[in-house]
């Protein structure tokens, strides 16, 4: 979206017809700023819910400031001065009460980032194809080992194998995925 | 904002609280009502406390004048800047916070030269309770003043603007003290009629961001 001249009406004569109560006027001039400046925000951020959060409180400045917007000015360098306020701000209450140091776990950009490497999203789906293949008892006893932590003696007990066979099927199970992961 | 507003929600809400705005008053006009209504203020706490008595003599004193011409040209590039640069924007014109800025670096080397030009004295203490009351009533309304209007404007650079205001109302207030206080010493001037305002002015700018919240 543009402010331009090609695409009337412009956010300028949209920001002065809502100063003079134009309610269809104000509601496509928000609509219409909304995502660029969440756009012009995750430039900066890379934080999708930052972003979002700063537009939405960018939302609400313009509400309150919009009477010191002047008519026949450029309304872009307006809206500009706000959102860089207001993102200013937003880091900076982030950061002072060490909002930074504190995640949520259902925080998604959080796992995106540090719990689920997207650089390395095609190798876990590849090993969970290639762990899929495998007969149950065989995937059971390897999950016990590798992922849960089991000790080969504790996994032995909880599936009712001798230690050896539990090596043996370890070592098999490896062996296999290896093979698979190679091939695809 | 923590709460997480649907967008479409929140957009729905503000343009249904639409309505006519009044909007902001020309820079000019209110760097205009401002200086009005201080001058007026300041005239009446000058009649209030009385006229120092040698003012006819120091009228016509170049280190009056000089001392004067500084501080107010350097107040009125404040008031300015402070009615220019107060919205979001701030009208493309954040240079207008340079001119009462160099007007402070000439009121600095001004009392620089003063101070080596006068035999430097102790301040009074007496008079400085005197000038310092003297100062806050001088100083208090038009601050006040200033910051409401300020606040009704949105800025987004409220340290600049704490420092433009500060320097509005010092200057102001210094040249009423001038004519109220018969003390011209540069010590008394800088030390008992400046260093308050500039103390306040201090105080404004660790309390900016919260006086002038938004």
């Amino acid at each position: 979206m543009t402010s331009e001249s090609s695409s009337p009406p412009t956010w300028e004569s949209l920001a002065v017809q809502a100063q003079g109560g134009d309610k269809k006027a104000y509601h496509k001039l928000l609509s219409e700023i909304f995502p660029y400046v969440r756009n012009y925000l995750m430039g900066g951020l890379s934080n999708a819910e930052w972003a979002e959060d700063i537009a939405q409180d960018v939302l609400l400045s313009v509400h309150k400031s919009l009477h010191t917007y002047s008519a026949g000015k450029s309304f872009k360098p307006w809206l500009m001065a706000i959102t860089q306020f207001r993102r200013a701000d937003y880091l900076r209450k982030h950061y002072s009460t060490r909002q930074n140091m504190q995640t949520d776990l259902d925080d998604h950009n959080f796992q995106a980032t540090h719990v689920t490497n997207p650089a390395h999203a095609g190798e876990l789906k590849d090993m969970e194809a290639a762990l899929g293949k495998l007969p149950e008892k065989q995937r059971r006893l390897f999950m016990l080992v590798r992922v849960e932590g089991y000790s080969i003696e504790e996994a032995a007990k909880e599936m009712d194998m001798s230690v050896s066979a539990v090596k043996v099927s370890l070592h098999r199970t490896l062996k296999k995925l290896r093979e698979d992961i190679e091939l695809s | 904002m923590n709460s997480k507003l649907d967008t479409e929600q929140l957009i729905e809400r503000l343009s249904g609280e639409c309505m006519p705005l009044k909007p902001l008053l020309s820079p000019f006009v209110r760097a205009l009502i401002w200086t009005g209504a201080a001058v007026l203020y300041t005239a009446f706490c000058i009649w209030f406390l009385g006229v120092r008595s040698d003012i006819q003599d120091v009228l016509y004193s170049p280190y009056f004048i000089i001392d004067n011409l500084i501080v107010l040209l350097t107040g009125l590039g404040a008031v300015l800047a402070s009615a220019w640069l107060c919205v979001p924007d701030m009208r493309g014109a954040r240079w207008m916070s340079i001119p009462p800025l160099l007007g402070t670096i000439a009121f600095i080397v001004w009392v620089a030269f003063r101070s080596m030009e006068e035999t430097i004295h102790m301040p009074d203490l007496l008079r400085w309770r005197h000038c310092f009351s003297t100062g806050l009533m001088l100083g208090f309304i038009p601050a006040l003043v200033m910051a409401l209007m300020i606040r009704r404007a949105c800025t987004t650079a409220p340290l600049l603007m704490a420092l433009m205001n500060s320097l509005a109302v010092a200057a102001m207030a210094f040249i009423g003290l001038h004519i109220i206080c018969a003390n011209d010493e540069i010590t008394h001037a800088v030390i008992e009629h400046l260093l308050p305002f500039l103390l306040a002015g201090g105080i404004t700018g660790l309390l900016a961001r919260r006086l002038y919240r938004w």
